[in-house]
């Protein structure tokens, strides 16, 4: 079992949330847009990550769980 | 069936509705969350949390371009009053100047403006928090920021203070005009001589393959200047009368610093420093069962919304360690505050060195509490009296 957050195309407005619950995760662009995280969520993170998708007024992060790696 | 709104004759810069609104905004929110008021030449006030998000995510049907003031500024502020897909190159030109990164390379200047206005207050029992620390700070990094030569620093404190407090009417319209004006030679003169800064830095951004004209960047600058004044003031000086009235939270950040991050938005959330917003429909539109016409004026309650108990526990309360709250206080969708990052340093600079400036701190006057209010909502005079940090 693995997890996995996706940004929503376009949805992010850059308020940042995401980086101050999980700065390990989520990291800002040069105009301060969220950079789609790549890969698994390391399993001491998801706790983390959790709170950031919680805290984007935008909703545009999407938790996945049970995600099946390929 | 549509529903009839009674007119409430809601007035958002009454000094009722400035002072003390949670009242008026919880019985509304609870009775008629999509209301009418006929002040202003008639405009819907939305109170509730989800119709506030549907209204304020919805560009295309709840335009900006028509003014978002109520009523609407003679001036058009770029990209506030601006729908997107225009709305976005402007946010594109603004965006990297007000990053995350762009904005953490300031602390070092903020922290010193910081130091030396609470450094002045160290010696005293009593001050005004509003006059002495909450009003000029944001100022003074404003000032900063846009890079305006220190030579030019007093005339516009006195415009952008006169315009961002409106105390009286004449001065403020006199302060608007000299503003323009000094804006519009500043550009001039930065186009031809340079000089750095972000007047500079903006000169040489494109929009859509040209670059802005000199009354599309006086437009951002008026906006630069007096967005981030009273909205900063208002959160900072918000935070520091919960916290005079609070010592128990006081103690809580002194021993938990790695609460301050977080908490700086639920102070952002409880203060609502902008509390309404304007939009005109541009097509017939239902919000909680309520039909608002094409072309009407709709107040989006960021304020009200930020209280509403369907989204938060509590709501009237600070709670540090709150759950990650998606609160309004910067907006929602395309045009959430351009300076947030800035907004959220400077409220933890102010928060750090109010702690490290001062023992103790309790509200001296409550009567002499003071807020300005409409679009923006503000405590401007706060006196406090102050004790001594313990050695």
């Amino acid at each position: 079992m693995s997890a996995k957050v996706r940004v929503v195309e376009n949805q992010c407005q850059g308020h940042g949330q995401c980086f101050i619950q999980c700065p390990s995760v989520f990291v800002p662009d040069d105009e301060g847009f969220v950079i789609p995280p790549e890969g698994e969520v390391a399993a001491d993170l998801i706790a983390d990550v959790r709170k950031a998708v919680d805290a984007c007024p935008e909703r545009a992060l999407e938790f996945i769980e049970d995600y099946e790696g390929t | 069936m549509p529903v009839e709104s009674a007119d409430i004759a809601y007035d958002h810069a009454s000094s009722a509705n400035t002072t003390h609104p949670y009242e008026t905004w919880e019985q509304l929110r609870r009775e008629c969350p999509v209301a009418f008021s006929s002040e202003y030449g008639g405009f819907y006030f939305l109170t509730k949390y989800e119709d506030v998000c549907q209204a304020a995510l919805n560009c295309e049907v709840f335009s900006s371009a028509d003014g978002t003031a109520t009523p609407p500024q003679p001036i058009q502020l770029i990209p506030e009053e601006v729908d997107p897909p225009e709305q976005r190159w402007f946010r594109r030109v603004l965006n990297p100047e007000f990053a995350p990164g762009a904005v953490s390379a300031l602390e070092p200047k903020i922290r010193v403006i910081a130091r030396d206005l609470m450094a002045k207050q160290r010696e005293c029992q009593q001050f005004d928090f509003g006059t002495e620390f909450s009003l000029p700070f944001p100022r003074m990094v404003t000032m900063e920021v846009v890079g305006i030569p220190a030579s030019d620093v007093e005339n516009l404190s006195r415009w952008v203070g006169a315009m961002a407090t409106r105390e009286d009417i004449v001065e403020t319209e006199l302060a608007g005009i000299s503003l323009f004006s000094y804006l519009q030679n500043l550009v001039t003169a930065s186009r031809e001589l340079g000089g750095g800064g972000l007047v500079d830095s903006l000169l040489h951004r494109s929009v859509e393959g040209r670059s802005l004209t000199d009354d599309e960047m006086v437009r951002m600058l008026v906006l630069l200047l007096l967005g981030g004044l009273t909205t900063t003031t208002g959160a900072i000086s918000g935070m520091t009368l919960w916290l005079a009235d609070h010592p128990e939270d006081v103690t809580r950040l002194r021993n938990n610093p790695e609460m301050i991050d977080s908490a700086i938005d639920e102070f952002v959330r409880h203060s609502s420093p902008i509390s309404h917003i304007g939009r005109v429909t541009r097509e017939e539109v239902t919000i909680s069962g309520c039909t608002i016409p094409m072309g009407a004026r709709v107040m989006l309650g960021f304020g009200a919304a930020n209280r509403d108990p369907d989204q938060f526990e509590r709501p009237e309360e600070v709670v540090l360690d709150r759950p990650p709250s998606r609160h309004l206080g910067f907006g929602l969708g395309p045009h959430r505050c351009v300076g947030l990052h800035l907004a959220r340093l400077m409220i933890r600079v102010a928060l750090e060195e109010l702690l490290s400036s001062f023992g103790s701190f309790r509200v001296a006057d409550r009567d002499a509490l003071r807020f300005i209010g409409g679009e923006g909502r503000a405590l401007i005079s706060l006196p406090l009296s102050v004790s001594p940090l313990e050695e």
